[in-house]
This record gives structure tokens, C-alpha cells and sequence, in this order.
């Protein structure tokens, strides 16, 4: 047996889980801009770089906070199945988000059936969650994004998130307010913005790592 | 030569001779023999006779008053001052009312001689109410059994079963040993238990040992203060803790411009606040607190990072003494803890090393005043949880939850008493009822095979009392050659 580098508080990595069916890469700047972020914001320390991680790999494991996405339908394998449900189980936070922003869509559907066979029953997350004060205060429960302000998808102003909660616990976290289209730009372009979009992406690193 | 009368005196004098001999032999043995020893059978203690307490002891009582009679009437005629023996063929082990009879007995100078023929050699059931939110009660049951021609092929003979007030905790079937005895060793975490408390454990359908459960620990434990920076092992320490019923305070500092994430309702560390404080990075917590914390009897576990922290090692149980990377492929063993990094450590004076790699301390407990401290050498024990086996989120939540439960401050001890109707001369003395076995040989010496001991002591007796009767035998020796010679003499005169 070799024995591996230890990890002394290892610096956070955003990882995304990549599954066989579906468009799992639909959102390649997603992870750029969230580490921006957690560095611009705090002083955690984080991996200038995100990861790939197979849903049928137990590497999953190694990263306690997955984010996943896309537009199309979504089967997880048998194998991808019993990895996830095991990385719930432990204690692991998935953050699922529907890249289409459409409560008709394929993605959203299917993945909803999906996280409800593996993980449990989805239920509407109170806007009072401590996730909202984790870092940044959101008063009014999880931000709204341009796209659901333009039209676009369902045409539909969610206000809540659902999650499934294991022991109290967030397991899952799921999205239908399409934050991938919201932090999919280069990080630079923030100076243009009036609002920072991100920072909720920072309260959900924080949660994750402190609660 | 002599004549026919002649013969026929001298045999009929050798004879007279040779029964008076064996009479005195005979009435020897007879005169001085306990009745306990040599005409009644051993009292036969098996699971039928155990479960009338009361007619046992009678039956044990009234072969003692017997027993004591018989040697009060014989006294006057024995110079050894014969004690009173009860023999008793032990299948079953007796209820301890029945063993305080009889270690009465032995203490008031009865011979108590026992055979063990026991399945059970040897039993050992303890519970205790642990340091924790949910009070949750470990219980601890060793036993080895000689597997009988009776009890091997039935199941009720080759199992434990622990219960309480509100019925089965759970049964336990013993395992086979190399040496062809069975061994049973088995521990149980209950988190709740009847309103009696009381916990026992059965063989074969009859209780054999039982104790009550101390009462649960006043509400001030209950509360952990955490110390670290954000990260995983911050996370999954508070998940497990939490998990197991502690509430967890943390502090954090996130950003440039401290600005903090809390968890829970972080305070001043005390004792009338918190029963343990657990530091896992440097540089989060000023020593002094902990040293003002620790000498008002809280608990302090210092883990990982921490150890590296200059201002928490005067506190310290240990110090660092080396690094171990962590290795590949152990976290889905039976030592997953091989698969995270840790410090070996070199314990303190006077402090005690509570686990081990081989030879090397990986986890150190001490006291310091009237508080303790702990050094863990593991860090990022996280992995051990997501990477780890199947049930690894349980057994890094027990672990962690010993780690705590085991330094934590409690505001009224915890205690672990037997039978409250145990005497507290015996209590303090003899292992009551939550070692049977032991107790019994405790009470009334070892065992030893029955006929053996019976046999020696009833040699020795008669070779006693052969002595005793020697001068009378001597006596009729002499006064029948004197009646054969006069005989002799008187027939020679005749003819």
C-alpha cells in the first residue's frame, strides 16, 4: 500500500459531476465564475480550477459538493444511481440546477424523478433556510435571475428552491431558476454588472462547508 | 506337640483377636464420620433447582444445621474439630440469594466444597450510561462456554439474549474458539431502554445476570464549542456530532474583513455553557480560554492541526512525534482510519494512550485539574465518512461521539451500581450479579471435582481417628493373648 499526500486543509474544489445521458457540459464557465467568487469574496482557500467527476465514479466522494446540470433528459445509470444515493447518504450536497429554466422541459422532469428515486421526496425549501444568511443575506429567499425576468423557459418567477433533507440535512438542492445561464460568462465581465449575480454561489460554498 | 484342644484355642484366640481388630477399626470409622461426608449425596444445584431460590437454601440450610448437629454429638469423643461440609454439584449457576447463603455459610465456618459443571465458565455483563445527549447505554458481554452434549446442538444453549422492561435488546449466539471451547464478546449501544432501567441477560430461558443502568447525565451536557476554519472536516465533525445529539456552536471566519458565519449560538466557552470544546485547526482559539475551560472540568479534544498549534501544547496530552501520509485503500478495511493522514504521538506524563497504531499513540486522553484533555492525531477523518465503507457515516459517528462523550464535562457523575439490595460490604467486595461466575468463586472458593475432595478428606479423617483407637486396640490385644493363654493352660492341665 503507497501512501498518498495528505491533504492538510485541502483548499475547496468546485466539482461537477458529469453522467451518462444528457448534456452534463452545457455550462463550461459555470465553475470559472463560482471560484472567482469564493475568492473575490472570502478568504477561503479554493483550487483555481474546477474538476470533472464521473456520477458513476466513487471519486465523487472526494468532493463533499457537486454541482449538476443541463438541458436534456436525464436516466442515471444503475451504477450512477447507486453512487449517488450513497454520496447523499454520507453527508455529500448535490446542487442541481435545469439549464433550461422550464417546469415543462425534458430536464426538468426527468431529473426530478431521478433525485426523488434515488435520494427522497423534493420539497420547497422556506426562503428562511439558513443557506439564505449563510454569508450574504437574501431576505427574500433565493435571487431571482434575468432569465426567469426576460421570459424565457416557462416564462416563470420561481420562488423557491426544492431540496431533499436527509436527517435535516441538505442532500439536494435543486434549481429550476437557471443560475447556470445566470454565471455562465468570463469572470472579468462582472465589472459591468451593477449587482454581482454570484454571490449566492458563495453562500452555497459557505453552507456546504460549515454546516 | 500339640494337642487337638490346643489347635482349636489358638485359632479360636487369633480369631477373637482379628475381630476385635476390625470391630475397633470398624467402630473407628463409624464413631467420628460427619454425615455430610460419607452418607449424604452432594446438593445438586441445576436450572430446575435454581429456580426455587427459597427451597435451596432451605435444603443448604438444613444439611449445614445437620451437619453441625452431628458433629456437636460426636465432639465429646474426637480430639480434630470436624468441620461441617455441604458439597455441591453446581449445573447451573444459583441466583444471588442462593450464593449469599452459602458464602454466609462458608464465612460462619461451614466446608463448602462445589463442582463446577457449568456450560457458562465465566461471564462478565456491564452497562453503562454514557456522556452523551441521547444517554444512550453500552453494554459489554464476555462469556466463555464448554460446549455440553446437552446444549450443542440447541439453539437456546449457544446464545445470549439481553433484555429490559420493554423486552429483547438482542441475542447474541456465541462463536467457536480454536481451543473447541465458545467465546462471546459483544457490545451494544441502546439509545433508549424501558423506564426500569434494568438490564439482564438470559441463558437457555433463565436469567443469569443482570444490573441497573446509572441515571442519565444532567442537561447541562450537551452542547459542543467548535473551533476550526470552514472546510470539510469542520463540516462533517459538526454533521456527526450533531447526528448524535449534540448541539454544536462554531464561529467562522470567512473573509478578509472577519466577517464570521456562525453556527448554532456561539459563546464564551464555560462550563455552565459547554461540555466540551474541540479545536481542529491552529490558530482559531486563545489557550487561555481552554485553560480556564479545562479548570472547571470541561473537556478539550484537540485534534489534527491543532496539535501543531504552539499556543494549545502546553495544554496538550501529547506531542507530535511523527507524520504519517495517509494510505491508499485502508478506508474500506477494518482500520479505515489508516486512510487518513495522522500524527503518531509521544503522550504527556501521567497521560494515557487510548488508541494505537502498532505501537504508535494516535489518539492520548490526560487530566489536567479537574478537567481532560484530548490529543487526536488523525486529520481530514472526513474522508473516512464519504469514502469509507458502507456503514463508515455511522462508525464516524460513534467515533466521534466516544471521542466527545469521553471528556465531556458533566455537572452530576454518572455512575454504574449493581442490585441496589447488594450490601455495600459485598458490593465493594465481590462482583454481585453482574459476575456470576466469578462471584460464585468469590463466595465459595474455586471449584474442584467432587469425588476427589471428598475422597482426600475422607482419608485423612480415618487415618485421624485410626490413631484415636489405636490404644484401645492395643488394650484388647493384650487381654485376649492373656484369655488364650489361660485357655491354653488350662486345657494342657485338663489332659
Amino acid at each position: 500500500m503507497v501512501a498518498r499526500e495528505s491533504a492538510v486543509s485541502a483548499p475547496f474544489v468546485f466539482a461537477t459531476a458529469q453522467y451518462d445521458s444528457g448534456d452534463w457540459d452545457s455550462a463550461p464557465m459555470v465553475p470559472a465564475n463560482v471560484i472567482d467568487a469564493i475568492a473575490r469574496y472570502t478568504s477561503l482557500a479554493v483550487a483555481p480550477q474546477g474538476v470533472v467527476v464521473p456520477l458513476a465514479s466513487e471519486a465523487c466522494f472526494q468532493y463533499p459538493l457537486l454541482y449538476l446540470t443541463g438541458h436534456l433528459p436525464v436516466r442515471f445509470t444503475t451504477r450512477e444511481s447507486e453512487v449517488l444515493g450513497k454520496y447523499v447518504r454520507r453527508g455529500g450536497l448535490l446542487f442541481v440546477d435545469d439549464h433550461n429554466h422550464d417546469v415543462d422541459g425534458a430536464f426538468h422532469k426527468t431529473v426530478r424523478e431521478e433525485l426523488t428515486r434515488i435520494a427522497g421526496t423534493l420539497v420547497p425549501l422556506p426562503n428562511t433556510h439558513p443557506l439564505y444568511r449563510a454569508y450574504f443575506v437574501f431576505e427574500n429567499g433565493p435571487p431571482t435571475t434575468s432569465h426567469e425576468m426576460n421570459g424565457w423557459g416557462d416564462n416563470l418567477v420561481h420562488e423557491h428552491l426544492d431540496a431533499v433533507l436527509i436527517n435535516g440535512r441538505l442532500a439536494v438542492l435543486y434549481s429550476n431558476k437557471d443560475y447556470s445561464s445566470e454565471w455562465s460568462y468570463h469572470p472579468d465581465n462582472k465589472r459591468f454588472l451593477s449587482v454581482d449575480n454570484t454571490k449566492f454561489a458563495v453562500n452555497l460554498v459557505v453552507y456546504a462547508l460549515t454546516r | 506337640m500339640r494337642s487337638r484342644a490346643e489347635r482349636l484355642a489358638r485359632a479360636l484366640g487369633v480369631a477373637a483377636l482379628a475381630t476385635a481388630l476390625a470391630a475397633s477399626v470398624w467402630q473407628a470409622w463409624r464413631v467420628d464420620a460427619p454425615s455430610g461426608v460419607s452418607s449424604m449425596p452432594p446438593i445438586r444445584l441445576d436450572a430446575t433447582t435454581i429456580d426455587a431460590d427459597s427451597l435451596v437454601a432451605r435444603a443448604v440450610r438444613e444439611r449445614i444445621v445437620r451437619a453441625a448437629v452431628q458433629q456437636a454429638r460426636t465432639s465429646a469423643a474426637s480430639d480434630a474439630a470436624l468441620v461441617p461440609t455441604v458439597r455441591l454439584a453446581v449445573s447451573a449457576i444459583p441466583r444471588t440469594p442462593v450464593r449469599r447463603v452459602l458464602g454466609a455459610a462458608r464465612a460462619a465456618g461451614v466446608s463448602m466444597q462445589w463442582e463446577d459443571s457449568t456450560t457458562l465458565r465465566a461471564l462478565s455483563f456491564q452497562a453503562v450510561r454514557t456522556v452523551s445527549p441521547d444517554s444512550a447505554v453500552d453494554l459489554t458481554a464476555s462469556a466463555e462456554f464448554v460446549p455440553s452434549s446437552r446444549e450443542q446442538n440447541t439453539r437456546s444453549g449457544r446464545a445470549l439474549v439481553m433484555t429490559d422492561g420493554g423486552g429483547v435488546l438482542d441475542s447474541i449466539a456465541v462463536v467457536a474458539q480454536a481451543s473447541g471451547g465458545d467465546a462471546l464478546n459483544v457490545r451494544l449501544r441502546v439509545s433508549s431502554l424501558s423506564a426500569s432501567a434494568g438490564v439482564r441477560v438470559s441463558h437457555g430461558g433463565r436469567v443469569i445476570a443482570g444490573t441497573l443502568v446509572a441515571p442519565a447525565p444532567t442537561p447541562t451536557v450537551g452542547r459542543v464549542r467548535l473551533y476550526a476554519q470552514p472546510g470539510w472536516e469542520a463540516k462533517f465533525v459538526t454533521a456527526a456530532l450533531e447526528e448524535s445529539g449534540w448541539q454544536v456552536d462554531a464561529s467562522f471566519l470567512i473573509s478578509p474583513k472577519a466577517a464570521m458565519v456562525r453556527v448554532g449560538n456561539p459563546m464564551a466557552l464555560d462550563t455552565s455553557r459547554y461540555a466540551v470544546a474541540v479545536v481542529l485547526d491552529s490558530g482559531v482559539v486563545a489557550s487561555r480560554e481552554l485553560l480556564r475551560f479545562v479548570s472547571q472540568g470541561g473537556g478539550v479534544i484537540v485534534a489534527g492541526a491543532a496539535l501543531r498549534d504552539a499556543a494549545v501544547r502546553t495544554l496538550s496530552a501529547a506531542a507530535i512525534e511523527d507524520d504519517r501520509g495517509a494510505i491508499a485503500g485502508t478506508l474500506i478495511t477494518d482500520e479505515p482510519r489508516r486512510g487518513v493522514p495522522a500524527f503518531h504521538l509521544a503522550a504527556r506524563e501521567g497521560a494515557t494512550v487510548v488508541e494505537r497504531e502498532g505501537d504508535e499513540p494516535t489518539v492520548v486522553l490526560v487530566r489536567r485539574d479537574v478537567g481532560r484533555v484530548m490529543a487526536v492525531g488523525y486529520r481530514d477523518t472526513w474522508h473516512w465518512r464519504m469514502e469509507g465503507r458502507d456503514d463508515a457515516a455511522d462508525a464516524f459517528r460513534l467515533w466521534w461521539n466516544g471521542l466527545v462523550s469521553s471528556v465531556a464535562y458533566v455537572g452530576a457523575q454518572a455512575t454504574v451500581f449493581d442490585a441496589p439490595r447488594e450490601t455495600a460490604v459485598s458490593a465493594s467486595m465481590w462482583p454481585g450479579r453482574a459476575a456470576p461466575v466469578a462471584d460464585m468463586v468469590a463466595q465459595l472458593g474455586a471449584a474442584a471435582p467432587l469425588d476427589v475432595a471428598a475422597t482426600s478428606s475422607t482419608r485423612m479423617a480415618f487415618a485421624a481417628r485410626l490413631m484415636r483407637v489405636l490404644p484401645w486396640v492395643l488394650a484388647v490385644l493384650i487381654v485376649g493373648s492373656l484369655l488364650v493363654e489361660w485357655a491354653m493352660r488350662r486345657l494342657r492341665g485338663a489332659s
